[in-house]
């Protein structure tokens, strides 16, 4: 495993040398996407295409433009945004296993926009709010019912987490056979998220709000950085640890409310890309905030890509990828746990 | 004096063996029932269609959930859903007939209800022929053979006016859309897809290998379909919203010459006597030039290139 | 000079239960080195944690610099006191370095990064505490003693003018318990800083703090010089053990023997 440990501390530089880079591997895995499919498109007409010069087909034009082009997009911001969520639960459970999915917060929010759109609301504020409100009560849940000494067996939480995820589904599976509204989606919608037919008007309500949550979180990574070594030690180094979970938790679940009424259930993002930047990158937030939410984008491009194009021209849910992918990965944790952090 | 030629006709009566009339159903299985069914539980929401056609209203004693086509048949008692049958309730109702479809009906189900004694006749059309033929089949196993032959000459003389005038004609591409999210289509394998042919179109998805194939937007766009008919499932505002989803791809065939129409799903996905209708609103809106006679208006929605099909109230 | 941090007539307890700590009159002077002593359960751990304000105390207050520690923000109270646990777990891996800048947070503003100040304090802290050939080595791979080491450069960082030690030496070697103590003195004596060590070790409190203070059942039962206070009578009092104190020969301080049960009759 690497381990890398740095001889002077983070330095601003550092982190901004990284995220450019990172940046870089996003666009790329965005262009090579905009590529795949089931029509053909090569580089060259790809450039023609943005240039304006060159001649494409109006078809293909069409496909890239408008399909592929706010699909690859929602696909980015998603992924971005599971990732850096599960980091955030990450530090703030002090769980390594700690996500999104996983931990039943995504069911919730899930549950939410059921009901928000059961209750007829719209899909640009009122069912991401219901959304949003749902993702809270899943963690205050997740909180209650598996709280126990801290730092001892935080298996416990993930358990919560295991029946919270139960309970919203099952209540999800209740409305879909009830309600019978077609606006519900299918139920594979909500178990395995769907990025097929994005739009961009969807990727413009993320955006912004991404952005505000983001910065947000990145002005408590070093309070993260304390949180991880225990509550109370946080507390004596002068951390406003609630204040800190509450804003943290607000901002989290402001962005998973979005991102699964947008785009139903995908999940272990926040699990594999986190932890695959702590392995190479070490513990500091403030290097691995951008580090997990732009690996995330780019992470989610590619499993995108993978989904539309493997069983082409039939599609599968992209959640069915990153959890057949995800699930081995967290098994592969459960097992190395012990021996890669210490405890004592 | 009576009474010895009362007993004697009973002996004599007692000799013959009782007379059932055996017929073979859909599935090559042969059900035998002792005098025609009074009491007939349909296990399918189209089975149901089919015997209020016939005028077998009243000897229906229980029907599925979303049986609501006649209104009437909704009143009647419910046994569950076709996918998921209430056994108990039907044994219940004491029928002497009950009548599945190998689509959806589970075997184990027929199995019960057989131990339970009562005779289950299974159809099985796979095509919109099969499904005429099925309203005689199930006309004549419930002793009105006369009534199920009219009604099905009827229906076949119809069904024979719209294939002459589309057999040959130069066929659309059409895709047919019968989901929303994610986006599902049908192949060769169903009855929507003979539906497309006699209509006179050509199926998009024919060579899928799934009867029910999920498949991506990129690629309905990519084969350029001339046609795109959604098949409206439940409230209407919904598929307006889908039909105006279609026309941002300028550049379609099918969108260039106005041609995406909303199709009501009671008229093609039921294997009930509609499908008729289905066929010949389908036809019209593949090719809304042809006519053919007998024909009757169907009803528009005002706007311009398409063509909305309102409910229809089955065939007479 | 004035009185630092002290509290009067404190009491505390767990939700309902019986008192962990009850009318505790404590103070804390500026250069001071205070050792507290008492068995397990005698409340010392919930006291340094109230003395923090990580707990909040129902009777009583704590003050320091005769304001209330509520009225303190958390990272302004952290520039002042710095307190280090018995035991801390580290969920995921920092560099002994990184470990010590943890305590630059509250000198540091929300999107600011270490600079060379922060840098220069923490390596001294570690140089302090003999750590600095372990700086770059994760923390979960140290010893017990190492990272109690680490964790007191921590709380150097945090430049308090109070440190709160929770049995620091209880995983050292004897040459790191004496360098320990050793660095307090300086720290203290030279530095002006207050330090309360909660401590086990009677005979090591006994020799280096200036004052000691022994809690039995959550009650302070004696406070004062040494001498006063490790005494045969308190001793006994407080931990029910027979011993004999006498004096050690090369500082007078006192110490303590035990006596080992004689054979059976």
């Amino acid at each position: 495993m690497i381990q890398s440990i740095f001889i002077s501390p983070l330095r601003p530089m550092r982190v901004i040398r990284i995220s450019l880079a990172l940046v870089l591997l996003v666009f790329l895995t965005f262009l090579f996407s905009l590529l795949l499919g089931t029509a053909e498109i090569s580089l060259g007409n790809l450039w023609g295409l943005v240039t304006g010069s060159g001649h494409v087909e109006e078809t293909v034009k069409m496909i890239v433009l408008k399909i592929r082009l706010p699909r690859i997009i929602l696909a980015g911001l998603v992924g971005f945004s599971l990732s850096l969520a599960g980091l955030v639960f990450q530090g703030l459970l002090r769980n390594p296993l700690a996500d999104p999915f996983v931990l039943g917060i995504s069911s919730g929010a899930a549950f939410g926009a059921v009901i928000g759109i059961v209750l007829g609301l719209g899909f640009r504020f009122g069912v991401p709010a219901t959304a949003f409100a749902g993702a809270l009560v899943a963690i205050y849940l997740v909180m209650t019912v598996g709280r126990r000494d801290m730092g001892l067996e935080s298996s416990t939480i993930l358990l919560a987490g295991v029946i919270i995820n139960a309970f919203f589904t099952a209540i999800i599976m209740f409305f879909i056979a009830t309600a019978a509204d077609n606006r519900l989606h299918t139920m594979l919608f909500w178990l395995y998220g769907d990025l097929s037919q994005s739009r961009f008007s969807e990727s413009a309500v993320i955006a912004p709000v991404l952005l505000v949550a983001s910065i947000t979180l990145y002005g408590f990574s070093r309070h993260l950085n304390l949180i991880t070594a225990g509550e109370e030690t946080a507390l004596q180094l002068g951390v406003d640890v609630e204040k800190a979970k509450l804003i943290c938790f607000l901002a989290v679940s402001l962005i998973i409310g979005l991102v699964v009424a947008f785009s139903g259930l995908i999940g272990f993002v926040g699990l594999i890309v986190p932890h695959l930047g702590r392995m190479i990158y070490g513990s500091d937030h403030r290097l691995l905030m951008p580090v997990s939410a732009l690996g995330g984008a780019a992470f989610l491009i590619a499993a995108d890509t993978l989904a539309r194009t493997v069983i082409s021209p039939s599609e599968l849910p992209v959640g069915v990828i990153t959890a057949f992918l995800g699930a081995p990965f967290f098994v592969y944790l459960l097992k190395t746990r012990g021996s890669q952090w210490g405890g004592s | 004096m009576f009474i010895s030629i009362a007993v004697g006709i009973s002996l004599l009566l007692s000799v013959f063996p009782s007379m059932g009339a055996s017929f073979q159903d859909g599935l090559g299985r042969e059900v035998i029932l002792e005098s025609p069914p009074r009491r007939i539980i349909p296990l399918a929401p189209s089975l149901t269609e089919i015997l209020y056609y016939l005028g077998l209203g009243d000897r229906v004693v229980g029907v599925t959930r979303f049986s609501y086509f006649p209104p009437e048949a909704a009143e009647k008692p419910k046994i569950g859903s076709y996918v998921n049958l209430n056994t108990e309730k039907i044994i219940t109702l004491n029928p002497d007939l009950a009548i599945g479809t190998v689509d959806g009906n589970r075997q184990g189900v027929v199995e019960l209800l057989e131990q339970a004694g009562i005779p289950v006749y299974i159809v099985n059309p796979r095509k919109v022929r099969d499904v005429i033929d099925t309203v005689f089949d199930i006309g004549a196993l419930c002793g009105v053979k006369e009534r199920a032959h009219q009604l099905s000459s009827h229906l076949n003389g119809r069904l024979q006016a719209v294939s002459e005038q589309t057999g040959h004609v130069k066929r659309p591409l059409v895709f047919l859309q019968i989901n929303v999210k994610p986006i599902i289509t049908v192949n060769r394998d169903t009855l929507h897809h003979d539906l497309i042919r006699l209509a006179g179109g050509k199926n998009l998805a024919a060579d899928e290998p799934v009867a029910y194939p999920r498949i991506s937007l990129e690629e309905v766009i990519r084969r350029k379909p001339q046609v795109i008919l959604i098949s409206s499932m439940e409230r209407g505002g919904e598929f307006a919203r889908v039909r105006k989803q279609w026309l941002r791809w300028s550049s379609l065939p099918a969108v260039k010459n106005g041609r995406v129409h909303l199709i009501n799903s009671d008229l093609i996905d039921r294997a009930s006597p509609r499908i008729v209708t289905g066929l010949e609103a389908m036809a019209k809106a593949l090719h809304p030039n042809i006519s053919w006679p007998g024909e009757r208006p169907l009803e528009g929605d005002g706007d311009t290139g398409a063509l909305m099909v309102k409910r229809h109230s089955g065939a007479e | 000079m004035g009185r630092f941090l002290r509290t009067q007539g404190m009491g505390y307890r767990f939700g309902q239960e019986i008192w962990a700590l009850r009318e505790i009159d404590l103070e804390i002077r500026p250069g001071e080195f205070l050792g507290v002593l008492g068995p397990n359960g005698s409340g010392k751990s919930t006291l340094l944690k109230i003395l923090d304000g990580i707990l909040v105390p129902q009777e009583g207050e704590v003050r320091l610099n005769n304001r209330p520690l509520t009225t303190y923000h958390r990272a302004d109270l952290a520039k002042e006191v710095a307190m280090v646990a018995q035991e801390t777990h580290f969920r995921f891996s920092f560099s002994a370095l990184e470990v010590v800048l943890m305590g630059r947070f509250p000198h540091l503003g929300r999107f600011q990064f270490e600079g060379q100040h922060d840098l220069s304090v923490a390596y001294k802290a570690l140089e302090d505490t003999h750590c600095l050939h372990l700086a770059q080595r994760p923390i979960h791979k140290l010893s017990g003693g190492e990272k109690q080491r680490v964790l007191l450069a921590r709380a150097l960082a945090q430049e308090p003018r109070v440190i709160l030690l929770d049995e620091p030496t209880s995983f050292l070697d004897l040459k790191y318990k004496k360098e320990i103590f050793d660095l307090i003195v300086v720290l203290t004596h030279h530095k002006g800083l207050s330090v309360l060590v909660v401590s086990h070790d009677i005979d090591l409190a006994a020799q280096y703090c200036d004052r000691v203070v022994m809690l039995r059942e959550g009650r302070i039962y004696a406070q004062g010089l040494p001498e006063d206070v490790v005494t045969v009578q308190n001793i006994d009092a407080v931990y029910s053990c027979p011993v004999i104190v006498d004096r050690n020969p090369a500082t007078g301080a006192p110490r303590v023997n035990l006596l080992r049960a004689g054979p059976p009759n």
